[in-house]
Protein backbone atom coordinates (compact mmCIF):
# COMPACT_ATOMS: atom_id res chain seq x y z
CA UNK A 1 0.00 0.00 0.00
CA UNK A 2 2.69 2.46 0.66
CA UNK A 3 5.17 2.53 -2.87
CA UNK A 4 3.04 4.06 -4.59
CA UNK A 5 2.25 7.77 -3.03
CA UNK A 6 3.40 10.34 -5.86
CA UNK A 7 0.03 11.23 -7.25
CA UNK A 8 -1.77 11.66 -3.94
CA UNK A 9 -0.88 15.13 -3.77
CA UNK A 10 -2.55 16.19 -6.53
CA UNK A 11 -6.15 15.88 -4.59
CA UNK A 12 -4.89 16.94 -1.19
CA UNK A 13 -5.56 20.07 -1.03
CA UNK A 14 -6.74 20.55 3.03
CA UNK A 15 -5.03 19.67 5.79
CA UNK A 16 -1.73 20.39 5.99
CA UNK A 17 0.56 17.65 7.62
CA UNK A 18 1.14 17.64 11.15
CA UNK A 19 5.36 17.87 12.00
CA UNK A 20 5.08 15.45 14.80
CA UNK A 21 2.33 12.72 15.48
CA UNK A 22 1.89 10.66 18.36
CA UNK A 23 3.14 7.51 18.75
CA UNK A 24 0.43 4.96 19.80
CA UNK A 25 2.05 2.15 21.70
CA UNK A 26 -0.92 0.07 21.48
CA UNK A 27 -1.56 -0.17 17.66
CA UNK A 28 1.94 -0.96 17.27
CA UNK A 29 1.30 -3.94 20.00
CA UNK A 30 -1.57 -5.29 18.35
CA UNK A 31 -0.32 -5.52 15.39
CA UNK A 32 2.88 -7.65 16.84
CA UNK A 33 0.24 -9.80 18.34
CA UNK A 34 -2.17 -9.79 15.23
CA UNK A 35 0.97 -11.12 13.24
CA UNK A 36 2.63 -13.63 15.71
CA UNK A 37 -1.12 -15.46 16.24
CA UNK A 38 -1.24 -15.50 12.46
CA UNK A 39 2.20 -16.87 12.18
CA UNK A 40 1.72 -19.38 15.30
CA UNK A 41 -1.45 -20.79 13.37
CA UNK A 42 0.39 -21.36 10.02
CA UNK A 43 3.76 -22.48 11.02
CA UNK A 44 1.58 -25.06 14.19
CA UNK A 45 3.48 -23.33 16.87
CA UNK A 46 -0.21 -22.57 17.86
CA UNK A 47 -2.00 -26.12 17.45
CA UNK A 48 -5.53 -25.07 14.67
CA UNK A 49 -7.65 -26.92 17.21
CA UNK A 50 -7.50 -25.62 20.53
CA UNK A 51 -9.49 -22.90 21.87
CA UNK A 52 -7.72 -19.63 22.03
CA UNK A 53 -8.33 -17.22 24.89
CA UNK A 54 -6.82 -14.16 25.14
CA UNK A 55 -5.55 -14.66 28.77
CA UNK A 56 -4.00 -17.64 27.66
CA UNK A 57 -2.17 -16.09 24.84
CA UNK A 58 -1.08 -13.13 26.17
CA UNK A 59 0.97 -15.06 28.90
CA UNK A 60 2.72 -16.86 26.06
CA UNK A 61 3.25 -13.40 23.96
CA UNK A 62 4.59 -11.66 27.05
CA UNK A 63 1.62 -8.96 25.99
CA UNK A 64 -1.25 -7.78 28.03
CA UNK A 65 -4.13 -8.63 27.53
CA UNK A 66 -5.93 -5.79 25.24
CA UNK A 67 -3.45 -6.19 22.42
CA UNK A 68 -4.01 -9.50 22.34
CA UNK A 69 -7.95 -9.26 22.63
CA UNK A 70 -7.67 -6.53 19.92
CA UNK A 71 -5.72 -9.04 17.26
CA UNK A 72 -8.42 -11.93 17.92
CA UNK A 73 -11.31 -9.73 17.12
CA UNK A 74 -9.58 -8.52 13.95
CA UNK A 75 -8.70 -12.59 13.00
CA UNK A 76 -12.41 -12.88 13.76
CA UNK A 77 -13.04 -10.12 11.08
CA UNK A 78 -10.88 -11.44 8.43
CA UNK A 79 -12.87 -14.48 8.78
CA UNK A 80 -10.23 -16.73 9.82
CA UNK A 81 -11.31 -17.28 13.68
CA UNK A 82 -14.52 -17.69 15.04
CA UNK A 83 -15.57 -16.74 18.34
CA UNK A 84 -16.85 -19.56 20.83
CA UNK A 85 -18.60 -17.99 24.02
CA UNK A 86 -16.61 -16.69 27.09
CA UNK A 87 -14.72 -14.25 24.88
CA UNK A 88 -12.85 -17.11 23.60
CA UNK A 89 -12.00 -18.20 19.81
CA UNK A 90 -11.36 -21.08 17.93
CA UNK A 91 -9.81 -21.47 13.91
CA UNK A 92 -12.55 -21.93 10.94
CA UNK A 93 -12.45 -25.14 9.80
CA UNK A 94 -14.02 -24.57 6.04
CA UNK A 95 -16.56 -27.30 5.24
CA UNK A 96 -17.38 -29.00 2.40
CA UNK A 97 -19.28 -25.98 0.20
CA UNK A 98 -16.56 -24.08 1.37
CA UNK A 99 -13.82 -25.98 -0.09
CA UNK A 100 -15.63 -25.84 -3.65
CA UNK A 101 -16.27 -21.92 -3.46
CA UNK A 102 -12.38 -21.34 -2.20
CA UNK A 103 -10.82 -23.58 -4.55
CA UNK A 104 -13.37 -22.04 -6.96
CA UNK A 105 -11.61 -18.78 -6.61
CA UNK A 106 -7.89 -20.09 -6.29
CA UNK A 107 -8.26 -21.78 -9.46
CA UNK A 108 -9.25 -18.38 -11.16
CA UNK A 109 -7.50 -16.14 -9.42
CA UNK A 110 -3.52 -18.38 -8.73
CA UNK A 111 -3.00 -18.78 -12.44
CA UNK A 112 -3.98 -14.88 -13.11
CA UNK A 113 -0.86 -14.07 -10.68
CA UNK A 114 1.65 -16.78 -11.84
CA UNK A 115 1.30 -15.10 -15.17
CA UNK A 116 1.64 -11.85 -13.91
CA UNK A 117 4.55 -12.75 -12.38
CA UNK A 118 6.04 -14.72 -15.05
CA UNK A 119 6.00 -11.29 -17.15
CA UNK A 120 7.94 -9.77 -14.52
CA UNK A 121 11.80 -8.81 -14.62
CA UNK A 122 14.38 -10.87 -14.16
CA UNK A 123 15.58 -9.73 -11.31
CA UNK A 124 11.90 -10.30 -9.64
CA UNK A 125 11.87 -13.33 -11.07
CA UNK A 126 15.33 -14.85 -9.38
CA UNK A 127 14.01 -13.17 -6.11
CA UNK A 128 10.95 -14.91 -5.57
CA UNK A 129 12.49 -18.71 -7.06
CA UNK A 130 15.12 -17.82 -4.01
CA UNK A 131 12.29 -17.41 -1.42
CA UNK A 132 11.02 -20.64 -2.32
CA UNK A 133 14.12 -21.98 -2.59
CA UNK A 134 15.15 -20.68 1.11
CA UNK A 135 11.48 -21.79 2.54
CA UNK A 136 12.04 -24.46 5.80
CA UNK A 137 9.40 -25.86 7.83
CA UNK A 138 6.56 -28.70 6.73
CA UNK A 139 5.06 -29.15 3.45
CA UNK A 140 1.78 -27.78 4.76
CA UNK A 141 4.19 -24.55 5.43
CA UNK A 142 5.78 -24.43 2.10
CA UNK A 143 3.06 -24.65 0.22
CA UNK A 144 0.93 -21.90 1.81
CA UNK A 145 4.44 -19.72 1.60
CA UNK A 146 4.69 -20.69 -2.43
CA UNK A 147 1.21 -19.73 -3.10
CA UNK A 148 1.28 -16.60 -1.45
CA UNK A 149 5.03 -15.91 -2.94
CA UNK A 150 3.65 -15.82 -6.49
CA UNK A 151 0.45 -13.80 -5.84
CA UNK A 152 2.89 -11.09 -4.11
CA UNK A 153 4.95 -11.50 -6.55
CA UNK A 154 2.38 -10.19 -9.41
CA UNK A 155 2.84 -6.71 -8.65
CA UNK A 156 -0.77 -6.11 -7.93
CA UNK A 157 -1.03 -5.98 -3.75
CA UNK A 158 -4.66 -6.48 -3.79
CA UNK A 159 -4.47 -10.05 -5.96
CA UNK A 160 -1.56 -10.98 -3.14
CA UNK A 161 -3.98 -10.01 -0.58
CA UNK A 162 -7.06 -12.15 -1.99
CA UNK A 163 -4.95 -14.74 -2.28
CA UNK A 164 -3.52 -14.41 0.55
CA UNK A 165 -6.67 -14.82 2.42
CA UNK A 166 -8.08 -17.56 0.50
CA UNK A 167 -4.67 -19.83 1.62
CA UNK A 168 -5.31 -18.30 5.16
CA UNK A 169 -8.99 -19.61 4.70
CA UNK A 170 -7.57 -23.34 4.07
CA UNK A 171 -4.74 -23.07 7.00
CA UNK A 172 -7.05 -25.56 9.69
CA UNK A 173 -7.67 -27.87 6.97
CA UNK A 174 -3.47 -27.61 5.73
CA UNK A 175 -2.41 -28.35 9.39
CA UNK A 176 -4.63 -31.19 9.81
CA UNK A 177 -4.11 -33.09 7.21
CA UNK A 178 -0.86 -31.89 5.98
CA UNK A 179 1.30 -34.76 4.71
CA UNK A 180 -1.70 -36.56 2.99
CA UNK A 181 -3.05 -34.17 0.52
CA UNK A 182 0.36 -31.30 0.23
CA UNK A 183 1.44 -34.52 -1.80
CA UNK A 184 1.20 -32.51 -5.20
CA UNK A 185 4.22 -30.20 -4.06
CA UNK A 186 6.01 -32.04 -7.00
CA UNK A 187 3.18 -29.56 -9.38
CA UNK A 188 5.22 -26.54 -8.01
CA UNK A 189 8.48 -26.96 -9.77
CA UNK A 190 6.89 -26.90 -12.84
CA UNK A 191 5.76 -23.21 -11.97
CA UNK A 192 8.62 -22.05 -10.54
CA UNK A 193 10.64 -23.04 -13.62
CA UNK A 194 8.36 -21.12 -16.17
CA UNK A 195 8.46 -18.26 -14.10
CA UNK A 196 12.32 -18.50 -14.16
CA UNK A 197 12.26 -18.92 -17.58
CA UNK A 198 9.57 -16.16 -17.84
CA UNK A 199 6.88 -18.72 -20.16
CA UNK A 200 3.75 -16.61 -18.51
CA UNK A 201 1.29 -19.01 -20.51
CA UNK A 202 3.30 -22.34 -19.06
CA UNK A 203 3.46 -20.70 -15.53
CA UNK A 204 -0.42 -20.22 -15.70
CA UNK A 205 -1.28 -24.04 -16.77
CA UNK A 206 0.92 -25.62 -14.66
CA UNK A 207 -0.55 -23.77 -11.82
CA UNK A 208 -3.98 -24.58 -12.67
CA UNK A 209 -3.25 -27.65 -13.08
CA UNK A 210 -1.60 -28.38 -9.56
CA UNK A 211 -4.46 -26.57 -8.43
CA UNK A 212 -6.80 -28.51 -9.80
CA UNK A 213 -5.38 -31.66 -8.56
CA UNK A 214 -5.06 -30.23 -5.07
CA UNK A 215 -9.29 -29.92 -5.55
CA UNK A 216 -9.71 -33.02 -6.17
CA UNK A 217 -8.19 -34.22 -3.71
CA UNK A 218 -9.25 -31.73 -0.60
CA UNK A 219 -12.84 -32.78 -1.89
CA UNK A 220 -12.27 -36.44 -1.87
CA UNK A 221 -10.57 -36.02 1.60
CA UNK A 222 -13.91 -34.39 2.81
CA UNK A 223 -16.02 -37.16 1.03
CA UNK A 224 -13.83 -39.90 3.10
CA UNK A 225 -12.57 -38.57 6.26
CA UNK B 1 -26.88 5.21 26.55
CA UNK B 2 -30.41 5.77 25.26
CA UNK B 3 -29.74 9.22 23.45
CA UNK B 4 -25.95 8.14 22.44
CA UNK B 5 -27.12 6.25 19.25
CA UNK B 6 -28.73 8.32 17.54
CA UNK B 7 -26.15 11.01 18.19
CA UNK B 8 -23.80 8.96 16.69
CA UNK B 9 -25.45 8.05 14.02
CA UNK B 10 -26.21 12.14 13.15
CA UNK B 11 -22.48 12.02 13.24
CA UNK B 12 -22.06 9.69 11.21
CA UNK B 13 -24.22 11.08 8.20
CA UNK B 14 -22.83 14.41 8.96
CA UNK B 15 -19.28 13.01 8.25
CA UNK B 16 -20.44 10.57 5.36
CA UNK B 17 -22.28 13.63 3.67
CA UNK B 18 -19.32 15.45 3.47
CA UNK B 19 -16.80 13.00 2.29
CA UNK B 20 -19.48 12.07 -0.81
CA UNK B 21 -20.18 16.04 -1.25
CA UNK B 22 -16.32 16.13 -1.38
CA UNK B 23 -16.08 18.75 1.43
CA UNK B 24 -13.81 16.25 2.97
CA UNK B 25 -11.26 15.37 0.19
CA UNK B 26 -9.63 12.08 0.11
CA UNK B 27 -6.61 12.14 2.34
CA UNK B 28 -7.77 14.77 4.83
CA UNK B 29 -6.68 13.84 8.23
CA UNK B 30 -9.55 13.62 10.80
CA UNK B 31 -9.28 14.60 14.28
CA UNK B 32 -11.77 13.16 16.79
CA UNK B 33 -11.89 16.41 18.71
CA UNK B 34 -11.86 18.61 15.70
CA UNK B 35 -15.13 17.05 14.43
CA UNK B 36 -17.13 16.59 17.88
CA UNK B 37 -16.22 20.75 18.24
CA UNK B 38 -17.00 21.33 14.55
CA UNK B 39 -20.24 19.21 15.12
CA UNK B 40 -21.03 20.06 18.25
CA UNK B 41 -21.28 16.88 20.22
CA UNK B 42 -19.08 15.40 22.59
CA UNK B 43 -16.34 12.59 21.25
CA UNK B 44 -17.74 9.71 21.84
CA UNK B 45 -20.31 9.94 19.03
CA UNK B 46 -17.67 11.21 16.75
CA UNK B 47 -15.91 7.90 17.72
CA UNK B 48 -18.18 5.50 17.10
CA UNK B 49 -19.06 7.76 13.37
CA UNK B 50 -15.64 7.13 12.93
CA UNK B 51 -14.97 3.56 13.59
CA UNK B 52 -18.38 2.70 11.42
CA UNK B 53 -17.41 5.16 8.64
CA UNK B 54 -13.45 2.83 9.05
CA UNK B 55 -15.29 -0.56 8.41
CA UNK B 56 -17.53 0.79 5.28
CA UNK B 57 -14.09 1.61 3.68
CA UNK B 58 -15.07 6.37 3.96
CA UNK B 59 -12.24 6.28 6.52
CA UNK B 60 -8.75 4.41 6.79
CA UNK B 61 -6.34 3.81 9.43
CA UNK B 62 -2.65 4.63 8.89
CA UNK B 63 -1.32 1.92 11.09
CA UNK B 64 2.02 3.80 11.65
CA UNK B 65 0.88 6.66 12.39
CA UNK B 66 -2.75 5.12 14.01
CA UNK B 67 -4.10 8.63 12.58
CA UNK B 68 -7.60 8.09 10.59
CA UNK B 69 -8.37 10.38 7.17
CA UNK B 70 -10.81 10.27 4.38
CA UNK B 71 -9.83 7.07 2.24
CA UNK B 72 -7.51 7.99 -0.85
CA UNK B 73 -6.14 5.55 -3.04
CA UNK B 74 -3.45 6.41 -5.75
CA UNK B 75 -4.80 6.16 -9.60
CA UNK B 76 -2.31 3.05 -9.47
CA UNK B 77 -4.21 1.54 -6.86
CA UNK B 78 -7.20 1.90 -7.97
CA UNK B 79 -6.05 -0.30 -11.28
CA UNK B 80 -4.89 -2.53 -9.22
CA UNK B 81 -8.15 -2.50 -7.14
CA UNK B 82 -10.62 -2.76 -10.17
CA UNK B 83 -8.02 -5.70 -11.80
CA UNK B 84 -8.84 -8.55 -9.19
CA UNK B 85 -12.54 -6.58 -8.72
CA UNK B 86 -13.21 -7.37 -12.44
CA UNK B 87 -12.03 -10.83 -12.55
CA UNK B 88 -14.41 -11.63 -9.09
CA UNK B 89 -17.53 -10.09 -10.54
CA UNK B 90 -16.72 -11.82 -13.91
CA UNK B 91 -16.31 -15.28 -11.95
CA UNK B 92 -19.58 -14.15 -10.31
CA UNK B 93 -21.72 -13.16 -13.04
CA UNK B 94 -20.72 -16.41 -14.93
CA UNK B 95 -21.89 -18.50 -12.00
CA UNK B 96 -24.93 -16.50 -11.48
CA UNK B 97 -25.90 -17.28 -15.19
CA UNK B 98 -26.04 -21.35 -13.84
CA UNK B 99 -27.06 -20.87 -10.56
CA UNK B 100 -29.88 -17.53 -10.25
CA UNK B 101 -33.18 -17.80 -8.85
CA UNK B 102 -36.57 -16.61 -10.24
CA UNK B 103 -36.54 -14.19 -7.50
CA UNK B 104 -33.44 -12.49 -7.65
CA UNK B 105 -34.06 -12.14 -11.31
CA UNK B 106 -37.44 -10.19 -9.96
CA UNK B 107 -35.52 -8.55 -7.93
CA UNK B 108 -33.21 -7.35 -10.54
CA UNK B 109 -36.11 -6.22 -12.88
CA UNK B 110 -37.12 -4.10 -9.73
CA UNK B 111 -34.04 -2.71 -9.17
CA UNK B 112 -34.28 -1.47 -12.68
CA UNK B 113 -37.23 -0.01 -12.38
CA UNK B 114 -35.85 2.00 -9.62
CA UNK B 115 -32.78 3.15 -11.19
CA UNK B 116 -35.10 3.70 -14.37
CA UNK B 117 -37.02 6.14 -12.01
CA UNK B 118 -33.85 7.42 -10.16
CA UNK B 119 -32.38 8.50 -13.76
CA UNK B 120 -35.40 10.81 -15.17
CA UNK B 121 -35.08 12.46 -11.52
CA UNK B 122 -31.44 12.95 -12.36
CA UNK B 123 -30.84 11.62 -8.13
CA UNK B 124 -27.22 10.44 -8.40
CA UNK B 125 -27.03 9.50 -4.83
CA UNK B 126 -30.14 6.84 -5.46
CA UNK B 127 -28.24 5.70 -8.46
CA UNK B 128 -25.11 4.53 -6.76
CA UNK B 129 -27.50 3.42 -3.95
CA UNK B 130 -29.16 1.13 -6.88
CA UNK B 131 -25.66 0.74 -8.32
CA UNK B 132 -24.27 -1.48 -5.17
CA UNK B 133 -27.41 -3.07 -4.65
CA UNK B 134 -27.90 -4.48 -8.45
CA UNK B 135 -24.01 -5.86 -8.21
CA UNK B 136 -24.41 -7.74 -4.88
CA UNK B 137 -28.16 -9.45 -6.18
CA UNK B 138 -25.57 -10.67 -8.63
CA UNK B 139 -22.79 -11.72 -6.23
CA UNK B 140 -25.32 -13.40 -4.06
CA UNK B 141 -26.51 -15.34 -7.14
CA UNK B 142 -22.81 -16.64 -7.72
CA UNK B 143 -23.50 -18.72 -4.83
CA UNK B 144 -20.00 -18.58 -3.45
CA UNK B 145 -20.01 -17.17 -0.24
CA UNK B 146 -16.19 -17.34 -0.27
CA UNK B 147 -16.49 -14.69 -3.29
CA UNK B 148 -19.23 -13.01 -1.73
CA UNK B 149 -16.54 -12.23 1.70
CA UNK B 150 -13.54 -11.59 -0.41
CA UNK B 151 -14.92 -9.08 -2.85
CA UNK B 152 -16.66 -6.86 0.18
CA UNK B 153 -13.48 -6.90 1.45
CA UNK B 154 -11.84 -5.46 -1.76
CA UNK B 155 -14.78 -3.15 -2.50
CA UNK B 156 -14.77 -1.31 1.01
CA UNK B 157 -11.81 0.36 -0.34
CA UNK B 158 -13.55 1.71 -2.90
CA UNK B 159 -16.81 3.21 -1.54
CA UNK B 160 -15.34 6.40 -0.26
CA UNK B 161 -15.28 7.19 -3.91
CA UNK B 162 -17.83 6.49 -5.46
CA UNK B 163 -18.50 10.40 -5.31
CA UNK B 164 -15.61 10.73 -7.94
CA UNK B 165 -17.05 8.38 -10.29
CA UNK B 166 -20.40 9.80 -11.30
CA UNK B 167 -20.16 10.64 -14.93
CA UNK B 168 -22.34 12.43 -17.01
CA UNK B 169 -26.18 11.90 -17.92
CA UNK B 170 -25.53 9.94 -20.81
CA UNK B 171 -22.38 7.69 -18.74
CA UNK B 172 -25.16 7.51 -16.63
CA UNK B 173 -28.05 6.34 -18.47
CA UNK B 174 -26.29 3.95 -20.55
CA UNK B 175 -25.05 2.27 -17.51
CA UNK B 176 -29.08 1.68 -16.57
CA UNK B 177 -29.01 0.22 -20.09
CA UNK B 178 -26.63 -2.42 -19.35
CA UNK B 179 -27.90 -3.31 -15.96
CA UNK B 180 -31.15 -4.07 -18.03
CA UNK B 181 -29.27 -5.64 -20.41
CA UNK B 182 -27.32 -7.83 -17.97
CA UNK B 183 -30.80 -9.19 -15.99
CA UNK B 184 -31.95 -10.56 -19.96
CA UNK B 185 -28.54 -12.33 -20.05
CA UNK B 186 -28.86 -13.53 -16.84
CA UNK B 187 -32.22 -14.26 -17.07
CA UNK B 188 -31.52 -16.24 -20.52
CA UNK B 189 -28.33 -17.95 -18.65
CA UNK B 190 -25.93 -16.34 -21.16
CA UNK B 191 -22.93 -16.81 -19.23
CA UNK B 192 -20.42 -15.75 -21.96
CA UNK B 193 -22.55 -12.92 -23.01
CA UNK B 194 -22.91 -11.66 -19.12
CA UNK B 195 -19.72 -12.18 -18.65
CA UNK B 196 -18.40 -9.83 -21.19
CA UNK B 197 -21.09 -7.01 -20.35
CA UNK B 198 -20.03 -7.30 -16.77
CA UNK B 199 -16.36 -7.04 -17.84
CA UNK B 200 -16.97 -4.11 -19.94
CA UNK B 201 -19.18 -2.08 -17.22
CA UNK B 202 -16.32 -2.22 -14.93
CA UNK B 203 -13.72 -0.70 -16.85
CA UNK B 204 -15.89 1.73 -17.70
CA UNK B 205 -17.27 2.59 -14.50
CA UNK B 206 -13.02 2.59 -13.40
CA UNK B 207 -12.16 4.94 -16.19
CA UNK B 208 -14.77 7.26 -15.15
CA UNK B 209 -13.56 7.19 -11.25
CA UNK B 210 -9.91 7.85 -12.41
CA UNK B 211 -10.96 10.89 -14.78
CA UNK B 212 -13.19 12.09 -12.43
CA UNK B 213 -9.94 12.05 -9.70
CA UNK B 214 -7.88 13.84 -11.81
CA UNK B 215 -11.01 16.61 -12.34
CA UNK B 216 -12.72 16.80 -9.36
CA UNK B 217 -14.12 20.09 -10.08
CA UNK B 218 -15.51 18.70 -13.71
CA UNK B 219 -19.09 19.01 -14.32
CA UNK B 220 -20.91 16.16 -13.85
CA UNK B 221 -24.43 17.77 -14.05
Amino acid sequence: MSETTNSITAYRMQDPEPVLRPISRSVTLSQQAYDRIREGLLTGSLPVDRRLVASDLAGQLSMSRTPVRDALQRLAVSGLLLPAGGGGHVVAVPNRRDLRDLYELRVLLEPQAAELLAARPGAERRAFAHQVEETEGTPAQRGHTFHVAVALGSGNPYLGEAVQWLNERLMARRASISTRVEAPASGHEAVVSAIARGDPAAAGAALRDHLLVAAEAATAMEETP
Amino acid sequence: MMARPALADQAYAAIRDAILDRRLVPGATLVENDLATMLGVSRTPVREALSRLQLEGFVSRDEATASLGVMQLTPAQIRDLFGIRIMLERQAARLAAERISDDEIADLEALVERDRAALRRGDVKELAAINQEFHDVILVAGRNRMLVELLQRLRTRLTGLVAFAVGNREDRRRFVDEHAEMTRLLRAGDAHGVDALVHHHLEVARDLLLIGMQHPDMEQA
